[in-house]
Formats: structure tokens, C-alpha cells, sequence
């Protein structure tokens, strides 16, 4: 009697060894990745939406955080094991489409028109549409309200420049109190590359890095000096411990550049949600904020083109687009449905970001970015820490992007 | 693996055998050693080739030669790596074997509560490391870590434990020891009760003192098992990866002084998708696993005693 | 493994005063091991805004259980408990099984070619197991079995360790037994269930133990092999927590108290043959 039932359960358990992912009752199941936790919900919407829809379909969503996210689509695209539909980032677009992997979106012959131009170009590869835009966003400048009003000074507004900020942030620097006038963390995005570009300087361009310019550099050296030099940032010590945003939220720096995809987390945190506001980015020698768009991608060797087609398209509808927007997920790149999103915030200045899209530069990209984001990394952190001084690590990284890039 | 297994080896008989039964064996064997060919060795072999190629994104690998041991020797972070690597070993073997050591010898003395203590002092050892990161990065947060507030009560400055270059492999070490303390402990405790009493009433009849008797009966009579316990503690420090992957990122300022060559190598591999010369840094791994390895056969036959 | 300890005759004033010494330093040593536990479940119930307060305070407001409940509802422990428990029973069988097997012929039969066996176990012991990774990937997706439970178990199907370990433990078994066993008519195998195998039973028990512990901390395998957070493994699960942004420690803390649990109970209830079990994996290998 003990045999039988011990034979039982190995039975069961040597079933559970070699069962795939639950079988799924529809059809056809296929696999949809992303990595923003933040957006999980306005994704599982739409994929509801869809099966609703198709009742044969079973779309199952897949959440893997920023860094696992690319390892692990590396891994499966060489193992030929993508999963059927994923977000693809601008950074490494060129990299899956060189290498195969994305499914031809062309024959869908969808109509461009409501996406920003940008960003369908940017997923745009030797005449075929790779990724249907999903979204985008901008940099804006976020400001603590109760720290400004303590110190009694006016709130940020569209003239200002980079003196004010620095000058300001002068002001509502209570370093005895662990308060600092602006956050200027070794971040790309929501860091130097807005001032690159508000200074006329280039991160990479038609095949080249921008580096070497003075412009890009100086621009660089700026920035670091705001925590080097004028003394208004917190540490790179202290970003470890805790990153620009959670010193933002916990009232410990009064300013910060932020990303749009940053606000559904701002807006739900008891503690900075009533506190703080946006305002467009400070200028340089030209106004600038970095943008950047999100695609919907399928796999080139998915079992089922059609329904991952079929799919992908409804995505990019305007019906999955409301979806997102309304799940707090990020500002939809279908024109005209933006309001859905801007909607949700009502006590803060949310327009500006949509407002930037105006003079907006696209993130930028190169074939071989993936190759070199690392490096980039590091050489900046030397800079901070005064191992290099800046020039030299923009021109170590010069020559080593170029080095990739040319290869 | 340990060098007094191997060293018994030399000196046991010849086994029985039963005649002409090659069969058996090799049926017995088939399932490790096919397993080990498919899940190691061809792996192995995979990393050796890797190591002379140089790929490109997603595209087709090309031979390079030695081109990414040429860039090995000549890479800065690669000589840090392994004096980081060296630097923990340093911190964490002695350190942590010592007191595994001390708090075996006086657990060892017959007092109440010997099994709770040795349950709490193993604990870490049931505890996944990603948890064990995440409460350690916590507690040594710089700005409301709770180990910052509590020294702050003693007048000490704020100390950035995961975030200044010269402290961050420290506080790792730190963690590394606390994680392992209660395994030694356990093991150099076994090792302790084996020895036979006699010998401490001979040498008590003698008028040995407490400190005399530990250093000439305790430390030769467990060399074999402190032996052990070194050695595995230099392998698995060398091999580190969990702690200094999980809570030094590469903005941290402390990075290029603490990531080990294993992070090293994942970061080449996984996130600057350099597959040729992650492989070369695996292969320089290799080889410094291999001279230790081979210092540890030599020092067993001068330092160890067996009974 | 004998367990003599020391047993002094009597005891003197002077062992008395020292047994109370002992006692302060091995409590002060146990503090520091279990205060991290202790901090990790009081933070566990605070909110943010507790937390990150300076000074600290050490007990929460209230007691409040949202931070279960929000990890809870981005991870599904219920999928991530049965698949880590899934991941130690075949380890844990496989390296019991083929382990043994191995071991017993490593250390009692004698075959060409055995030294060359022996050192591709050897190579495996010495190789830090991420420089695995890629391969085994590849391997596995060729065989089109990503994303299964198998995929999880997949590089401890068999163990160097353990066959290590195990052929360590034969060796010190009588020949006697063996020649016993033959003129009893027993061929190779029968000697080895019925005869040997037996003899083995708390050397598998430790390697068992041994498994089960490294199979659950195992984090990077899991995480790259299995795309489905539902196919994950506890110790994968709570690290995707740390997200790339917000640190959310109350939540982080909640996830890792969740995930130790169920080991911490069943450590709790086998301590001793837990702690045995590694003592005699030292002993022995």
C-alpha cells in the first residue's frame, strides 16, 4: 500500500518534471514580455482585452526586471526561444534586427500617422517596420513644493536657465539638515544627455561619437560640477544607497530631472504625492529633453505569425492604447489619446512632458549601443570619482566607441 | 573536494574487485559521467574556444586568436579584479575560519545550550542569498541604515559601507562571513568531538594549560579538518559572485575596487555581451584555481597532521 | 563520526567563572547572526515613511500586513513555494541516486580508463559553475525544453560532489563485505543495492541536506533559464524585487521573510539532522 502510493506521487511528480508551461485551454497561447513592473497592469489589460476578444487566444504576460530582461531575451534569441511578442528599448533595437530576430512588421501596412514620427523611424530598419510604437516619454524637471516654500523662493518656471538652477539650488541646500538643491547622479537619460543637447554637443550621430566635442563635454563637466564642485548634489556614495528618485521622494533632494514613466509610481507614494510639481527642463544655450519611445516586437520564428501580427496590431490600436493610459502606464504614442493619460494627474503639471515632444532629441542610439552602454558607465563613474579628469574619460570613450562601431 | 581525501587515497589498499565485471562499472558510472560530459566538460571545451573568437551582437562569432588574452594582460581592471578577488579571499578565509574556530572550541566545552546556539550561528546558512543581500544592503545603507544610526550614537561619522571604495569589499567580506560562520562552525565542531578525551586527561595530568593544551593537541589533532574548512572557504571566495554582483552596481564609485573576477566575467558576458573575452576572463580564473590548488597540495604534506 | 566530548571530573570555581564568560561571548556572537533576521521582519511591517526615519525607530506604528499583501501580489509565491520544492526533490533524488551509483564503483570496482573518469569529475569541481551557463542554455533550448520544471533541475541532475563525497564513504567500507557478498552468489549489482547501498543510508541523508540547501539558494540559473515568473524558484523570485528604480525596502523585506520561511520552518524542525548531515559532509569528502 506504501509502495503504491510512493509510485503514485513519483509518478505525478515525474509528470510535473516534463510539463511545459500549463496548457492553455484556447488554441493558441502565446508569450508576451516586458520589464516595467509599474506597467503591468495597463499590459495585462490589454492582453485581457485581446483574448476577450479572441477567445482562442491565450496571451500570457511575462514581467523580468530592466537588467534580467536583456541577459535573459539575449539568451533566448540565441537558444531561438523568444518569446512570441516583447518590448524592444531604442538601445538595442539595431542589435536584434541585425542579428534576425524580430519578426517583419510590413505587411501589417498599418497607418503611421497617429505615432510620432520619431519613433516609427527609430524601429524603421532598411525599408521594414520592425515594432509598432507603443509609447514615449520625456524629461521634465520635478521640484519639492514644501521645501521651496520653507526657503521661501518662487517655483521653477520656462525661463529658466542653468544658472538659476545651480543658483537656486544653492539656496535650498541645508546640508546640515542632509537637504540638497538637485540631484546630478551618473544617469544618461534623466542626466547629462539633456544637457549635452542643450548645449549643442552630440552623444553619437551618423556613425559618430560626439565625445570628443567640447560642447558634449563641457556640458558633462557641468553637470558633475554641480555635485563636485558647487556642492548642490548629494554624492555618488549616497546615490548608491539611495537613487535620485528615493531621496526625491523622501524630501532629501529639492530637485530632479524625471522620466514620465516615474509618475504612476510618484503619484501612488503617500509621501511626495501632495509635495511635489513638474516643470519643462531649465535651458542651456538651446532648450533640449531627451525622448524616447518603447515598440511592441515579435519574434521572427514564433509558431504563430499570424495571431503575433494580429496581436502586435492591436496594440498598437487606439482601444489597447486608451488601455495603457488609463492603467497609469505610460503617455500612449497613438495621437490623441494622450489626455487619457495626463487625465489620471490632476494636481500636478503633467502637460509639460507632452509639451517637450515639441524640441524633444531622441535618445540616442547606434547600432552597437548595447556594446558600449557598459563602458560608458564606468568611464563616468571614474570621472566622478576624479580618476579621470572628464575630458579624458570622454575621450577614452570616444575612442572605444568608435572602436565597436567601426568594427 | 579536499586534498586529505585524495592523500588517503595514496594510502589505502587496493580495493576488491570483482574480476572482469567492467560492465557494471561503466553502467554504474554512465548516468554521472554522460551527465558531467553534456552539463561540464563540453561547456568547458565551449569556454576554451570561445576564448580565441570575438562576437558580435547576436551575429556569428569570429577567430581572433589570442587577441582577448592580449587585451586581458593589458586591461587595468583585470589585474584589480584578481587583487580584489585575492583581497576577499584574504578577508574572509583567515577571518572567518578563526572565529568558526573560536566559537567551535568554546561550544565545544560542555555548556547548556550547545544545540540553540549552533542552530542560530548556522542559520544564514538556510536563508537564500538575494535575502541576505537585500537585509545587509539595509543595514549598511549609508544614509538610514540602521548600523550608521547606532554608531552614530557613539559619536562615529557617517560610514558609506557599500559605497567607498576602500570599505566596500570590506563590508562584502563582511557579509561572507557572516554567512558562513555557522557551516565551519558545524564542520570544526564534528571535527572537535571526534578527538579523543584521553588525550586531554593525559595532558591535564601533566599540568597542561588551557591555552597550552589547544595549541598542542586541539590544532594538530582537527589540522585535518581546519585543512578541509580552508580550503573550501579560498574556493568558494574565489568563485564569489552572489554578495558583490547583487549590491555593487557599476555607478557605485567602489565598483572597479570591488567587483571579482567572476563578476567581472558575468558583467563581460551578460551585460556587455563580450562572450570571447568573458571567456578569457574565465580562463584566467581558471588557472589561478588550478596554482592554489596546486600551493594546497604542497602546504597539506608540511602543515597537516594525520592521526 | 563519534561524538565523545570532554567530560571533565568535577568542576572547579575557576571553570565555573569561565563557563559564564563563554556564555557572554557566544550570545554577543548570536545577536549579531540573528539581528539581521530580526530587523528584516520589523522592517517588513513598517511603511516607507518608517523605514527610511531618522533616528530609526525599532517598532513599527502598527502592525500592518500591506506589505505581504502588495508582495504577494507582484510575485506568486504560491507557483514560486512549489517550484523550489520541486527543484530540491529531483536534485536531491538525482544526486542521491546516480551519486551512489558512481560512488560505489569510483571506490570498489576496478575498470579501464577509471582515472580518466575521475578526473572529468574532478574538472567540474574545480570550474565556477557560471562559465556553465551558456551552454547549458543552449542545450536545453535545442532540446526545446526551456521553461519547464526540468529546465530548473537540469545542471544538478548529476553531482560531482556527491559522487565525490560517496565514493569517499565506500572506501572506508570493509572489503570484507564484498567478498562476503560474491560467495553469497551476488553479482555487482545485487551487492550494491542489497549489501552496500544500505550501509550509505546517513551519507546520503547529509548529501541530501547539502543538495537541498545550495539547490535552494541556487539565484542565477533559474532566472535566466525560465522566462515565466510562475516557473521560478523562490530565491530567483524575490531577487527580481530590487527593482531598477525604487527601493522599496518594507516590500524587499516582506519578499525575503516570505521566501526563508519555509526553509527556516523545516530547518527549525530538523536541526539536528540538518547540522549532522554538513558535519559529516566535511568528515568525510
Amino acid at each position: 500500500m506504501k509502495k503504491t502510493l510512493a509510485m503514485l506521487v513519483t509518478l505525478c511528480l515525474l509528470l510535473s518534471l516534463f510539463a511545459p508551461v500549463a496548457l492553455a485551454e484556447g488554441d493558441v497561447t502565446i508569450t508576451f514580455a516586458f520589464w516595467d513592473t509599474n506597467q503591468e497592469p495597463g499590459m495585462k489589460a490589454i492582453a485581457e482585452a485581446y483574448m476577450a476578444k479572441n477567445p482562442n487566444v491565450k496571451v500570457e504576460t511575462q514581467v523580468t526586471p530592466w537588467n534580467e530582461y536583456w541577459t535573459k531575451l539575449e539568451a533566448a534569441a540565441q537558444g531561438g526561444a523568444l518569446p512570441d511578442v516583447f518590448w524592444m528599448h531604442s538601445n538595442q533595437f539595431y542589435k536584434y534586427v541585425t542579428a534576425g530576430m524580430l519578426l517583419d512588421l510590413t505587411d501589417l501596412n498599418l497607418d503611421y500617422s497617429p505615432y510620432p514620427a520619431g519613433i516609427t523611424a527609430l524601429y524603421n530598419y532598411e525599408g521594414s517596420q520592425w515594432a509598432v510604437p507603443k509609447d514615449y516619454d520625456t524629461i521634465a524637471l520635478a521640484y519639492n513644493k514644501e521645501l521651496f516654500d520653507k526657503a521661501g523662493i518662487a517655483y521653477p518656471d520656462d525661463t529658466w536657465t542653468w544658472d538659476t538652477l545651480r543658483e537656486t539650488a544653492k539656496k535650498l541646500n541645508d546640508v546640515e539638515n542632509g537637504v540638497y538643491g538637485f540631484a546630478a547622479p551618473n544617469d544618461t537619460q534623466s542626466g547629462y544627455y539633456n544637457f549635452v543637447y542643450q548645449n549643442g554637443g552630440k552623444i553619437f550621430e551618423n556613425g559618430e561619437s560626439g565625445f570628443n566635442l567640447p560642447e558634449t563635454q563641457e556640458a558633462i563637466k557641468t553637470w558633475m560640477n554641480f555635485m563636485l564642485e558647487d556642492g548642490i548634489s548629494p554624492s555618488l556614495e549616497s546615490f548608491t544607497d539611495m537613487s535620485q528618485d528615493d531621496q526625491f521622494q523622501a524630501g532629501k533632494v529639492a530637485m530632479e530631472f524625471i522620466g514620465s514613466w516615474m509618475m504612476s509610481a510618484f503619484t501612488s507614494n503617500e509621501f511626495i504625492k501632495d509635495k511635489f510639481d513638474l516643470c519643462v527642463l531649465p535651458q542651456g544655450k538651446t532648450r533640449a529633453s531627451i525622448y524616447n519611445g518603447l515598440g511592441y516586437a515579435g519574434a521572427y520564428n514564433t509558431a504563430n505569425p499570424d495571431v503575433v501580427k494580429d496581436f502586435i496590431a492591436f496594440c498598437g490600436s487606439e482601444e489597447a492604447n486608451i488601455l495603457q493610459a488609463q492603467n497609469k502606464a505610460a503617455i500612449p504614442a497613438y495621437k490623441g489619446t494622450e489626455h487619457y493619460f495626463t487625465d489620471l494627474f490632476t494636481n500636478i503639471n503633467i502637460a509639460c512632458y507632452t509639451e517637450m515632444i515639441e524640441y524633444g532629441v531622441q535618445f540616442p542610439f547606434s547600432p552597437n549601443k548595447s556594446l558600449w552602454e557598459g563602458t560608458e558607465t564606468e568611464l563616468m563613474t571614474s570621472a566622478y570619482t576624479g580618476e579621470l579628469t572628464v575630458e579624458e574619460a570622454c575621450n577614452q570613450l570616444h575612442e572605444a566607441i568608435m572602436e565597436i562601431e567601426a568594427e | 573536494m579536499s586534498a586529505q581525501a585524495i592523500n588517503s587515497d595514496l594510502r589505502r589498499k587496493k580495493p576488491f574487485r570483482f574480476q572482469s565485471d567492467w560492465g557494471w562499472a561503466y553502467l554504474l558510472i554512465a548516468p554521472t559521467i554522460i551527465g558531467l560530459i553534456i552539463l561540464n566538460l563540453y561547456p568547458f571545451v565551449e569556454t576554451i574556444i570561445l576564448s580565441t573568437q570575438k562576437s558580435q551582437g547576436l551575429g556569428a562569432a569570429k577567430f581572433v586568436g589570442l587577441q582577448n588574452y592580449e587585451k586581458l594582460f593589458a586591461d587595468k581592471q583585470i589585474w584589480q579584479s584578481t587583487w580584489n578577488t585575492l583581497y576577499y579571499m584574504i578577508l574572509t578565509v583567515p577571518v572567518g575560519v578563526f572565529l568558526a574556530l573560536v566559537l567551535a572550541v568554546l561550544l565545544n566545552s560542555k555548556i547548556r545550550g550547545r544545540d540553540v546556539y549552533r542552530g542560530i550561528y548556522f542559520m544564514p546558512m538556510v536563508v537564500a542569498p538575494a535575502a541576505v543581500a537585500m537585509v545587509w544592503k539595509w543595514i549598511f545603507n549609508a544614509e538610514v541604515g540602521i548600523l550608521n544610526q547606532f554608531l552614530g550614537l557613539f559619536g562615529v561619522a557617517t560610514i558609506n559601507w557599500l559605497s567607498d571604495p576602500n570599505t566596500a569589499i570590506i563590508s562584502c567580506a563582511m557579509i561572507g562571513i557572516w554567512s558562513a560562520v555557522g557551516y565551519d562552525l558545524v564542520l570544526i565542531l564534528a571535527g572537535l568531538q571526534s578527538i579523543s578525551t584521553s588525550y586531554y586527561e593525559a595532558s591535564e595530568i601533566d599540568g597542561a594549560s588551557a591555552v597550552q593544551r589547544f595549541f598542542h593537541i586541539t590544532v594538530p589533532l582537527i589540522s585535518p579538518t581546519l585543512f578541509f574548512v580552508v580550503i573550501m572557504r579560498v574556493m568558494t571566495s574565489i568563485k564569489q559572485f552572489d554578495t558583490v554582483y547583487l549590491l555593487i552596481k557599476s555607478t557605485n564609485p567602489a565598483y572597479k575596487k570591488t567587483i571579482t573576477l567572476m563578476v567581472m566575467f558575468y558583467r563581460e558576458a551578460f551585460e556587455k555581451f563580450n562572450k570571447g573575452y568573458a571567456s578569457a576572463i574565465v580562463m584566467w580564473s581558471f588557472v589561478i584555481i588550478m596554482v592554489i590548488t596546486a600551493i594546497q597540495f604542497w602546504s597539506e604534506k608540511k602543515l597537516v597532521h594525520y592521526e | 563520526m563519534t561524538t565523545a566530548a570532554i567530560t571533565p571530573k568535577r568542576e572547579s570555581a575557576y571553570r565555573r567563572r569561565g563557563k559564564i564568560g563563554i556564555h557572554i561571548v557566544l550570545l554577543l556572537g548570536s545577536i549579531i547572526m540573528i539581528f539581521p533576521f530580526i530587523w528584516m521582519i520589523l522592517t517588513s511591517f513598517k511603511t516607507q515613511g518608517e523605514a527610511i526615519m531618522i533616528p530609526p525607530i525599532i517598532f513599527p506604528a502598527n502592525w500592518n500586513l500591506s506589505n505581504y499583501s502588495e508582495v504577494m501580489r507582484t510575485l506568486p509565491f504560491d507557483a514560486l513555494y512549489v517550484n523550489t520544492l520541486l527543484l530540491i526533490f529531483w536534485r536531491v533524488l538525482c544526486a542521491s541516486v546516480f551519486s551512489s551509483m558512481a560512488g560505489f564503483a569510483f571506490a570498489k570496482l576496478e575498470f579501464p580508463l577509471k582515472k580518466l573518469f575521475f578526473a572529468i569529475i574532478l574538472t567540474q569541481l574545480m570550474l565556477p559553475s557560471q562559465v556553465f551557463i551558456i551552454p547549458q542554455y543552449m542545450i536545453l533550448s535545442s532540446m526545446n525544453m526551456l521553461n519547464t520544471i526540468f529546465a530548473l533541475v537540469f545542471p544538478g541532475l548529476v553531482s560531482a560532489f556527491g559522487t565525490f563525497f560517496l565514493r569517499q564513504f565506500y572506501l572506508s567500507l570493509p572489503n570484507d563485505l564484498m567478498e562476503a557478498a560474491k560467495l553469497d552468489g551476488c553479482n555487482v549489482m545485487q551487492t550494491f543495492i542489497k549489501v552496500m547501498a544500505p550501509l550509505t543510508k546517513t551519507a546520503v541523508m547529509a548529501l541530501a541536506v547539502f543538495t537541498a540547501l545550495f539547490a535552494y539558494s541556487d539565484m542565477m540559473w533559474p532566472l535566466i533559464v525560465n522566462m515565466n515568473i510562475d516557473k521560478m524558484t523562490l530565491a530567483a523570485g524575490i531577487s527580481s524585487l530590487q527593482g531598477q528604480h525604487s527601493t522599496k525596502y518594507p516590500i524587499m523585506m516582506a519578499g525575503s521573510a516570505l521566501a526563508m520561511i519555509p526553509m527556516l520552518i523545516l530547518y527549525i524542525a530538523f536541526q539536528r539532522q540538518f547540522i549532522e548531515g554538513i558535519a559529516l559532509t566535511g568528515t568525510k569528502a
